[in-house]
């Protein structure tokens, strides 16, 4: 069967998909440490709902209670969505341009270099606004883009980009940024709380303003992202033949590159270096779904989305009333499905 | 300008560096023709099929089709004249067969548009061709290097072009696949369908099926005529410098090639 036979079925996956989506986040809105019950978080999120408000009486709500679910749990699970679906993406175009299955924008240190630039421009104070965009986004952009070009100009053989050097080349660029980090943190240690934040990751400083800067910025690029897919197809299976089918290899390449960038620094500077998510949603999608990256990048933004909220409220409220950074989480769970896909793909390289 | 002229290279060169590997190539391919490109390892074959294919930007004015320089199509222009399938393909993906034959319609589509029942019946006719309509729900990275061989020509087919370009297409086949292969593109040129030129290192194979045969060696072309001219053991003595007799093959009566072995 093909993308073109599959198209109903796809399309109907995709909008039970966004319905599990909603129904998880409003559930999570209703767990967390402040004891309120289902019930009531429920009847509290019904209220702000513009045409139901009218339609249905909601009860009684507890003033402080409404402020927890509205201004604490849900700009958060909101955020943690977003970064959940824009750095699953990421991961998607990732391995279809260097054609390999590996690539995941915190192992390649790409997410490092955000957060680099995220850190060297907090030192220097640089915490303005210019244009809607703080300087610490887009100097985090900017060390997301320096550190995918050092990566891939490193690792590539010819036109093919091999898993070790890909690897190594990405390994190399975690520890060089990770002890830029480290320096910048050791100069400035009255900022160190913020920049600990960055190296972390965390969804706990969420607000309506970083969900503003993060949402139009993931819903232009992946819309922009998706019109290349079908490109992105071809070219995961070999630049030349690519070329021979008419696309402009280098210059959809640099696109894509830009706006994973732009997603990557944007995810980063909103709640940190959250690693591994990018490889393993688009890798559990591939296995359900094939690897056709109009299906593949869609439906990677959802699941993506609902990974990353899970993985955010086991970080609220596995052990109250601590909280542990969700980047931990993740890895908990990604770093050995990284081992797993090193050891399948190992026999297929020798 | 003689219109029968499709393909012709003027004073085409090529370095890697500064490593020659193309030095002043001239030839010219006729419409409808099965071309064959012969010559040692290292001679030029593949640097000399990816310049005529433009996967290496060739210099201006140096590669003509339809008397046009091929720098001044567009990519998607040139898309739908020239078709190439490279030497081996890998892909660590799971597409389908009948997925990456459909990317043979790809020039052919807008940017969201999907493909249509018209692009599936193309596909299928190509797939028939190679005899892989069998295999179209299989994973191309579970085909064996034959069977993937015969599915990235079906997605050349696919494209609808004039001109297809392969290199070394025939060397991963197994004996009836190598044949089948030959006599389907032979076919297609012969009911002027599609203009091929291939790289290939079965010399007796280039013999019984190309129209014209381009013998390279060092950079150069040594010779360019029809089998019954370039095969001779003098022009192979100088170029692959071992000794041959050249026979009369009993079927067709197209030379064939048998080198002299010494056993000890």
């Amino acid at each position: 069967m093909t993308f073109f036979e599959k198209r109903a079925y796809y399309r109907l996956i995709f909008v039970l998909l966004m319905f599990a989506l909603v129904i998880l986040m409003i559930f999570a809105a209703t767990i967390g440490a402040a004891n309120i019950s289902f019930s009531q978080a429920i009847n509290i999120l019904l209220s702000k709902l513009p045409l139901i408000r009218n339609i249905i009486s909601c009860g009684y709500i507890d003033n402080t209670h409404a402020i927890i679910v509205l201004n604490l749990r849900l700009p958060r699970i909101i955020l943690a969505a977003l970064a959940g679906a824009g750095l699953s993406i990421v991961g998607a175009v990732f391995q279809g341009i260097f054609r390999n299955p590996m690539a995941d924008p915190y192992v390649l240190g790409i997410s490092s270099g955000a957060s680099a630039g995220a850190a060297l421009a907090i030192a220097a104070g640089a915490e303005y606004i210019f244009m809607g965009f703080g300087l610490v986004t887009i100097s985090s952009f900017i060390g997301a883009l320096f550190s995918i070009i050092v990566v891939y100009s490193v690792a590539r053989v010819g036109t093919k980009v091999p898993t070790t050097t890909l690897l190594l080349s990405g390994i190399a660029m975690n520890f060089l940024l990770s002890s830029v980090v480290s320096l910048i943190m050791f100069f400035n240690r009255n900022r160190l709380d913020r920049i600990v934040f960055w190296m972390m990751g965390s969804f706990a400083a969420s607000d309506m303003k970083r969900i503003l800067l993060l949402f139009p910025l993931l819903i232009g690029s992946t819309l922009l992202i998706y019109s290349y897919s079908r490109d992105l197809n071809i070219i995961s299976t070999g630049e030349d033949i690519a070329k021979s089918l008419g696309i402009e290899v280098e210059k959809t390449k640099k696109i894509l590159i830009a706006l994973c960038s732009a997603i990557v620094a944007s995810c980063v500077a909103v709640s940190g270096v959250i690693g591994f998510a990018g490889l393993i949603i688009p890798h559990i999608v591939r296995m359900m779904f094939g690897s056709d990256n109009r299906v593949l990048i869609p439906f990677s933004m959802i699941v993506g989305a609902i990974f990353m909220v899970v993985c955010d409220t086991i970080a609220r409220i596995a052990m109250p009333p601590l909280e542990i950074p969700v980047g931990a989480i993740t890895s908990i769970f990604g770093a050995p499905y990284f081992i797993f896909l090193l050891q399948k793909y190992k026999r297929k390289e020798l | 300008m003689n219109t029968a002229m499709l393909l012709e290279t003027r004073n085409l060169h090529w370095s890697y560096g500064q490593q020659k590997v193309l030095d002043s190539i001239n030839i010219t391919v006729k419409k409808s023709c099965f071309c064959g490109l012969i010559g040692p390892n290292g001679s030029g074959k593949t640097t000399l099929i990816k310049n005529i294919s433009r996967i290496l930007v060739p210099q201006k004015n140096s590669v003509y089709i339809y008397g046009k320089d091929i720098c001044q199509y567009s990519s998607r222009e040139f898309s739908k004249l020239v078709a190439y399938v490279p030497q081996n393909t890998n892909v660590e993906f799971e597409f389908t067969a009948m997925d990456v034959v459909l990317m043979g319609r790809s020039p052919y589509l807008k940017r969201f548009e999907p493909e249509s029942m018209h692009d599936m019946d193309i596909a299928r006719e190509a797939m028939f061709l190679t005899n892989t309509w069998h295999l179209k729900d299989k994973s191309i990275s579970k085909l064996s290097g034959g069977e993937k061989q015969r599915v990235v020509i079906a997605r050349a087919l696919c494209q609808n072009t004039e001109i297809i370009i392969l290199d070394e297409p025939v060397s991963h086949l197994d004996l009836q696949h190598q044949i089948e292969l030959m006599r389907l593109l032979k076919q297609l040129c012969s009911e002027g369908k599609k203009t091929v030129i291939m790289s290939i290192h079965d010399l007796n194979l280039a013999s019984q099926f190309c129209d014209d045969i381009i013998l390279m060696n060092r950079g150069k072309v040594f010779d360019f005529g029809n089998p019954e001219n370039i095969f001779d053991a003098g022009k192979i003595k100088e170029v692959y410098g071992i000794d041959v007799m050249i026979d009369k093959n009993p079927v067709t009566g197209k030379p064939h090639v048998i080198p002299f072995i010494k056993m000890n």
